[in-house]
């Protein structure tokens, strides 16, 4: 707590020392050449995330017990991701898996920036004010192949003895979907 | 002065250089020193929100599948669930046709959705910390029944008549704050597709619910709360085209305040058996009396205490339809008053 | 699901960790079925959609009160209700103060569909249970649905029940019968719901349950003749052999479901809501449900003797500060 506030202090007393020194070789910009310049502030996004849509890297370089058909609507368990969480006590509970994730996605323009609130939102805007990190959704993301399956099974993983799994359901998306609005994370509490 | 700049400019260099190189172990937070952890939480706001999907909006495959079932009784066969639509939105979403351009502002500057590590102590975990995501908060925190009471022909005390008003005011959410969502879906058994059915929401508010979770004994424990509070669910049924739909089942005036759990005392458990099936309980109350009575009741000052105080402040749940109305007519209201969960154990197995 | 797409949107590579052989046995331990079934079937004009989930449920629960259709219907008291208990419980706690939990196995939803003109309408909703065991207790106000109470209890009971007039010889002579010759006998009848004014079956908010005009005793393990001489009695405007035949639902505070004898669950046991008379199928029978809230406890549901029947069934104890109680 003590070393987290020096340092901050650090930092105020090495800008201090650095602006207080002359530097040599800046010249101030013309207003005309200010005047051309644009710009925003923030962040601008766009992804295109491919997981596992030909199986995995095992599927390919990995032993032969791992090669398995993993065309894009397999759904062998040796394709994809995946995601075992325990909620017991380990040893006499089993697992809540996602498995078989796989597929591509892409959106154009996650957006991010804080952003002050004093008005809008219905009167709301005006008693608020303050801060906000705005993450602005892409409006549009596509899904290629998107899979995944809900299940659950004993062991961590499929190569654990004993290995059981039952499948509850399996999800496959494939095309776009519209998500659009901004979500605002601000702090909230008394700390 | 001297001594002034010394103390804000050397001292704290001098500080500085003995933090860069101290060289401390890292040791475990006791869970009673983690109980005293309440920071500061992160609000969410979803401002401007529309959340649309489904074949028949952007084309493609949105589909639920791995599903089994049988047709007038015959085989096992797969069963694919294909959503044609799902969306939420603003008011006036019309089941689904208005939805791109129809957006809704989930929570509320002042009550957002929360994600926090609240203070145990405070909520019925003593000594932990408790991870919560809660809904926006009520803006009076009350519910938002009012009963009518009856006194108990044979028994003592009162119990509920029924359900004589209700306090909208309780609610933080707004029309612009409450969402329209539904779902359409068809259904399609071994190849063949049956018919389609959908299901709207309108206005939705779901202020004062919340998820906690803490560990204990090695396991993931939690509480929940449930609220909804809608003025209409409608259900209906299409053809296999979505066409010539049939006459809409409209449950209005919809409320539900639930809660599961009681903090430490009667913890929330879902975990995955070591066969794999997945096991929900909500706690036993049993073993809680010190000392029985004749019929199996508690006769100790403590137990009692504890009960008394479980059957008046403990989580109850009510479930409240104002109609439901079937092509213009009406079958009444609904009612399931103070339901109490002493003890719940679901555990799922393969059919 | 939302949720899930926006982490896995952000999900970075996954790690893969040391990798060791299996053998081909090892490879088939994939189970595939899970515990949701969704079945499709026709019936009687009908279409149903069925979802089935693979639970094992065990309860115990109060419940101030548990009414569905409170609304003015024809023919019926004004303020009823189709189905109205108060004190509603699942489970109870015995003397040793364990809870004993009210046993649900599969429970289902399943829609009823009717075809009218090209258009699908949604005409009925039921949740059942596979199979259900326990104790229900509550304070049955009303009650509309097809409630099957079997009766058992010896003869010698049934005669100190029977009171006759002072010239009735015909029942002088059957009290005689039932307490002597056959007072050790072990007699069986049915209940369902009636309307305690004239004996009629009343499935729609009933207030009594009890034998309806036109039933009878009959003695399970006696032979022909014995239940040939019984089927000449019948009940009547809920008396038979002038012996009261009819008694209030709210007598019956705690119901047990299932055959607490032999330990057998009920089959069957479902709550419905329908538009119109729906017969809803499981496994060969067809229960026919009248319009609005319903309630149907098949044959073997429950079974209650005589003297239960005529003194009522006391509230087992529910909580452990229980107002019928402590």
């Amino acid at each position: 707590m003590i070393c987290k506030g020096l340092v901050m202090n650090k930092i105020l007393l090495l800008s201090a020392l650095i602006i207080a020194l002359p530097v040599s070789s800046m010249e101030p910009i013309a207003e005309d050449d200010l005047g051309v310049i644009t710009a925003q502030g923030g962040v601008y996004l766009t992804g295109d995330i491919t997981i596992n849509d030909q199986g995995g890297p095992l599927n390919v370089d990995g032993p032969s017990q791992w090669q398995r058909n993993c065309t894009p609507t397999s759904t062998d368990r040796r394709c994809g991701a995946r995601l075992a969480v325990n909620s017991g006590d380990g040893a006499n509970s089993g697992w809540l898996v996602l498995d078989n994730i796989r597929g591509r996605f892409s959106f154009e323009g996650i957006t991010l920036k804080t952003r002050r609130i004093d008005s809008g939102f219905n009167g709301d805007g005006a008693s608020f004010n303050n801060d906000v990190l705005e993450v602005g959704l892409p409006n549009t993301v596509t899904y290629s192949d998107v899979t995944f399956t809900v299940a659950n099974s004993n062991q961590a993983r499929p190569t654990d003895a004993g290995f059981q799994q039952t499948d509850i359901f399996s999800a496959r998306i494939d095309g776009d979907i519209t998500l659009r609005g901004n979500l605002l994370l601000f702090p909230t509490g008394t700390p | 002065m001297l001594i002034r700049i010394l103390t804000n400019s050397v001292l704290p260099l001098f500080f500085l250089l003995l933090c860069s190189f101290t060289n401390a172990d890292l040791v475990a937070m006791e869970d009673a020193d983690l109980g005293e952890v309440d920071g500061e939480g992160i609000g969410v706001v979803l401002e401007d929100f529309v959340y649309n999907a489904g074949e028949q909006v952007n084309g493609g495959t949105f589909e639920i599948t791995g599903l089994s079932g049988r047709v007038n009784g015959g085989g096992q066969q797969n069963v694919v669930l294909g959503i044609s639509q799902f969306y939420i939105a603003g008011q006036g979403s019309n089941n689904g046709s208005n939805v791109d351009n129809n957006p809704v502002t989930l929570g509320r500057l002042n009550y957002p959705f929360n994600i926090e590590l609240v203070d145990g102590d405070n909520v019925g975990v003593p000594d932990k910390a408790v991870f919560e995501f809660a809904a926006p908060k009520k803006a009076i925190d009350a519910s938002y029944f009012n009963f009518a009471m009856e006194n108990r022909s044979e028994g003592s005390g009162q119990r509920v008549d029924r359900i004589s008003g209700f306090n909208t005011n309780v609610l933080s959410s707004r029309t612009t704050e409450r969402a329209d969502m539904g779902i359409r879906f068809d259904l399609e058994i071994g190849g063949s597709r049956f018919q389609s059915l959908e299901n709207h929401i309108e206005s939705l508010a779901i202020d004062g619910s919340y998820t906690r979770l803490w560990g204990d004994s090695g396991h993931m424990e939690g509480e929940l709360a449930v609220n909804l509070y809608t003025p209409s669910i409608e259900f209906f049924a299409c053809d296999a085209a979505g066409n010539n739909c049939g006459a809409t089942v409209d449950f209005q005036n919809v409320a539900i305040e639930a809660e599961l759990g009681y903090g430490e005392a009667q913890p929330v458990t879902f975990e995955v058996g070591a066969d794999g099936n997945f096991i929900f309980e909500v706690g036993s109350l049993q073993g809680r009396c010190g000392s029985l009575n004749g019929t199996g009741g508690c006769s100790d000052a403590a137990g009692r205490a504890f009960f008394n105080d479980y059957y008046q402040n403990g989580p109850k749940g009510n479930i409240y339809i104002g109609n439901v109305s079937v092509g213009g007519r009406n079958y009444g209201s609904s009612t399931i008053s103070n339901l109490q969960i002493q003890y719940l154990e679901v555990k799922s197995h393969d059919l | 699901m939302k949720a899930v797409f926006i982490i896995m949107m952000l999900l970075p590579q996954f790690v893969w960790a040391a990798l060791t052989a299996i053998d081909d046995a090892e490879l088939s331990d994939m189970t595939g079925q899970a515990f949701i079934n969704l079945d499709r079937s026709s019936s009687g004009g009908f279409d149903f959609t069925k979802v089935t989930l693979g639970l094992d449920v065990k309860t115990s629960l109060n419940s101030d009160l548990v009414e569905l259709g409170r609304y003015e219907r024809s023919g019926e008291v004004a303020g009823s209700s189709d189905i109205r208990i108060s004190d509603f419980a699942l489970g109870h706690i015995n003397d040793q103060g364990e809870i004993v939990p009210f046993e649900i196995t599969d429970p289902f939803i399943e829609l009823a569909f009717e075809t009218v003109n090209g258009r699908e309408n949604l005409v009925g909703v039921r949740l059942g249970f596979g199979e259900a065991k326990g104790k229900l207790s509550g304070n049955i106000e009303y009650l509309t649905g097809n409630i099957d109470i079997e009766l058992y209890g010896t003869g010698s009971y049934l005669s100190s029940q029977m009171s006759c007039g002072f010239f009735d010889l015909i029942c002088e002579g059957a009290k005689a019968l039932v307490g002597g010759a056959w007072g050790n006998d072990e007699f069986a009848a049915n209940a369902s719901l009636v309307n305690a004014s004239n004996g009629n079956p009343d499935p729609i908010r009933a207030t009594h349950v009890g034998m309806p005009n036109g039933s009878n005793l009959s003695i399970p393990d006696g032979g022909g003749f014995t239940n040939f001489l019984l089927g000449l009695f019948s009940s009547s405007n809920c008396e038979l052999l002038s012996t009261q035949t009819c008694f209030p639902l709210s007598l019956y505070r705690t119901l047990d479901i299932g055959n607490k004898d032999t330990g057998a669950a009920a089959e069957g046991l479902f709550l419905s809501f329908q538009t119109k008379n729906v017969g809803w199928v499981d496994g060969g029978t067809t229960t026919t449900a009248s319009e609005g809230a319903f309630m149907n406890i098949p044959n073997g549901g429950i079974r209650t003797s005589f003297p239960e029947a005529f003194n009522g069934i006391p509230r087992a104890r529910t909580k452990y500060v229980d107002p019928y109680f402590d």
